[in-house]
């Protein structure tokens, strides 16, 4: 009988490929397997409702890059993306410090902030359509109360328009507002939770150094609390580019197509019988979202 | 050796009693069946409850459960979607015919339900006309069962304060007379047409008919065939569609305005006119402060009025090729048309009947009364555009439709638009 001999440390390394070949094998069957399905759907005329599929080769794809639709869909998405980080990081940062400086008042708005998280975005999306409807809406009604419109022609400015979520110049912007309503308190907590897990005695000798709050925000604070932002950068951008139920709900992408996002361009082509076109729309979002982790791993490194 | 043994022993014990429980639970299962039907009713309270009705009496009769699911139209399409290409689709599905038919014909995703017509009911109850709009090389795939027809519809009360008068169904509108109508209703403050732009294919309603009268009831069929090319008839059908748009007739906020709450919109008295599908008289009819009107889309001033077309879609019920249920689907087909439950579809939910059964008088609103009439009295009945051709294709001109009339862009680079991708999902022009 001949006895295999294994060194010590090579045993070692076994067992720990063994351990990960579970998670390997989970990872390999429900993501590698449908991006790269995925990918090939993409090369496909493929209407989804059975397996008969005509190979058309990089059509799709083509199509996709030269459709006004699609950069219309994808600057959408990116302009969504960019505003949420940037309000999100300084709303959320500022009520976050607010909280911290001013323990009673702070968290009293905190909590406020928090409530619209627990809600869905469907739930989001039909309130605030209510909210900004053009006969009964809430938003309108105050704008009314205060006579709003008619001090701003006062002083020479156009109207506010009845309907933000319908007419073109302001339709994107209903929905900004709305996103970053719903996401502001989230991002609050974990910088609020980042700003805790800083010692007190950072705080303290930061009062005996007699900084002002943007000295302390800026030399301490903000390089103390590098990881808690990068995460919640990350979130934010996450969840801005995959954006879909809010736009669904509120504008449908409308008016026309102006609040288009590319996760609504893609769910228009599967539910017309065009789930090759809307895989290859999939492999896009896929590969743009990987070049934005990649910039945002480069960025991160950078700055270690 | 004893404890080998006691585990072997062991094992077997367990692995027949497993074997013996299976067989028990298999001998056990009910002979009664569950299928599923799927369809895109959501919200319709009436048409639910009827189906709801309708399946507990099949209950009653056969043991077998019909599960109903209702999906809102997008939330439908992309769940069957996904249901038929991963094999495993509901029994029963709605579909409206037309291209996406062909889609599921070409594709063999549901089945050829041909027999039912040779039975004697099919044969009295079921016209050429909606047996036609099912047949697929000699074949039928579907039970054809509501007949859904759009029309102008109109809030008399509404008129009649803007002292404006309502055309009767014979003599309709021009054009010119519609507009200036339009422009009466608007000058008094109300908004002439209740319309719903986040919703494309209610726009679809409108885009068919002003194409219908700016080029003749064939010439989308001509384009549909390769003989002539869709950008000259839809440059022209979308030029008229702009100045209608330009004229600012529609309530604020249109353009994001989903169906149900432009419906609200109209019947709320906001809006004097809505364009939509005949299931419009079922909702209205609970309204009783509501005098709903109805009449034809115009005609352009060179148009006989005697040439009269009018769009629309029949509601079909499939059966998946891949249902293990397929005898009692067939079986649950006939028992809905039953005369009986056709009658009860209508009193229930005022959906115009695509099978042809007696109805008692006063079955219907007045006002579905004067559709049918005008339906029968029409010799053209067209599909929607959008739901006549290919599904892909129909996709394109309602995001044309949508892009047109908020003014994302232009009718000619539109009418392009269309005539690409008929270039690319039929061919060039031959």
């Amino acid at each position: 009988m001949v006895k295999l001999r294994i060194k010590t440390g090579s045993k070692r390394i076994i067992a720990r490929y063994l351990l990960l070949l579970p998670t390997l094998l989970l990872y390999f069957l429900f993501f590698m397997y449908p991006v790269i399905n995925g990918l090939s759907l993409g090369l496909y005329k493929y209407s989804g409702v059975s397996q008969v599929k005509y190979f058309i080769g990089l059509r799709n794809y083509a199509d996709i890059a030269i459709d006004p639709q699609f950069h219309n869909a994808l600057k959408n998405t990116f302009i969504i993306t960019v505003v949420n980080s940037i309000v999100q990081f300084v709303a959320g940062f500022s009520l976050a410090w607010l909280a911290r400086k001013y323990v009673r008042v702070g968290s009293i708005f905190l909590s406020v902030a928090l409530i619209p998280i627990v809600l869905s975005f469907v739930s989001v999306g039909l309130m605030w359509t209510w909210f900004y409807n053009s006969s009964f809406g809430l938003l309108n009604g105050i704008f009314d109360f205060l006579h709003v419109n008619n001090a701003l022609n006062f002083v020479g400015l156009p109207s506010i328009p009845r309907s933000l979520t319908a007419n073109p110049s302001t339709a994107l912007f209903s929905v900004l507002l709305t996103a970053n309503w719903h996401g502001i308190g989230l991002y609050a907590v974990i910088y609020s939770a980042g700003l805790r897990s800083i010692s007190p005695s950072i705080y303290d000798s930061m009062k005996v150094d007699g900084l002002s709050d943007l000295q302390k925000i800026r030399r301490v604070i903000f390089p103390m609390l590098k990881d808690t932002i990068a995460l919640a950068l990350v979130l934010v951008i996450a969840a801005s580019f995959k954006i879909f139920e809010l736009v669904y709900v509120l504008t449908g992408g409308g008016p026309g197509r102006l609040t288009d996002v590319i996760s609504l361009y893609l769910y228009r082509y599967y539910a017309s019988f065009q789930a090759g076109y809307a895989s290859a729309v999939a492999f896009y979002m896929l590969i743009i979202g990987l070049v934005l982790v990649v910039i945002q791993f480069k960025f991160l490194r950078t700055e270690k | 050796m004893q404890r080998k043994y006691l585990y072997a022993t062991t094992a077997i014990v367990v692995i027949v009693i497993a074997a013996l429980a299976a067989y028990w639970a298999w001998q056990m299962q009910p002979t009664t069946k569950t299928l599923d039907f799927w369809a895109p009713f959501s919200g319709e309270q009436a048409t639910t409850d009827f189906w709801g009705n309708v399946s507990e009496a099949y209950k009653n009769q056969t043991g077998n459960t019909i599960r109903i699911s209702m999906y809102s139209g997008d939330e439908f399409f992309t769940k069957l979607t996904t249901a038929l290409g991963s094999g495993s689709p509901p029994d029963l599905f709605v579909t409206y015919g037309g291209g996406e038919l062909d889609t599921y014909v070409n594709e063999s995703a549901v089945a050829d339900i041909s027999n039912l017509y040779t039975e004697s009911w099919a044969q009295s109850q079921i016209g050429a006309g909606v047996k036609d709009a099912i047949t697929r090389n000699g074949k039928q795939y579907a039970l054809p069962y509501e007949l859904q027809t759009d029309w102008l519809f109109i809030n008399r009360k509404v008129f009649e304060n803007a002292n404006v008068t309502i055309p009767t169904m014979d003599t309709g509108w021009t054009w010119d007379q519609f507009i200036a109508a339009s422009n009466k209703i608007k000058a008094a403050g109300i908004a002439p047409v209740a319309m719903s732009g986040a919703d494309s294919w209610s726009l679809s309603f409108p885009a068919c008919y002003i194409h219908e009268r700016a080029n003749g009831a064939n010439a989308f069929k001509d384009a549909l065939t390769r003989t002539t090319n869709f950008t000259d008839s839809y440059t022209k059908a979308y030029s008229q569609l702009k100045q209608w748009v330009d004229g600012d007739y529609f309530q604020t906020g249109w353009a994001t305005t989903h169906f149900y709450d432009a419906y609200q919109y109209f019947q709320a008295g906001n809006a004097a006119m809505f364009i939509q599908g005949t299931w419009a008289v079922g909702m209205v009819s609970n309204n009783a402060n509501m005098t709903l009107d109805v009449v034809q889309w115009p005609y352009l001033p060179d148009q006989p009025t005697a040439n009269k077309v009018i769009f629309g879609s029949s509601t079909n019920i499939a059966v998946a090729a891949a249902s293990t249920h397929k005898n009692e689907a067939e079986e649950f087909l006939r028992f809905i048309s039953k005369p009986e439950w056709q009658v009860k579809y209508a009193k229930d939910t005022t959906g115009p009947l695509a099978q042809t059964v007696t109805l008692p008088s006063g079955t219907y609103p007045s006002t579905m009364n004067t559709v049918l009439t005008a339906i029968t009295n029409t010799p053209t009945l067209i599909l929607r555009y959008g739901t006549m051709a290919p599904k892909d294709l129909g996709a394109t001109i309602d995001e044309q439709n949508l892009l047109v009339f908020t003014g994302q862009k232009s009718p000619a680079d539109a009418a392009a638009a269309i005539e690409a991708k008929a270039v690319q999902v039929l061919g060039p022009v031959h």
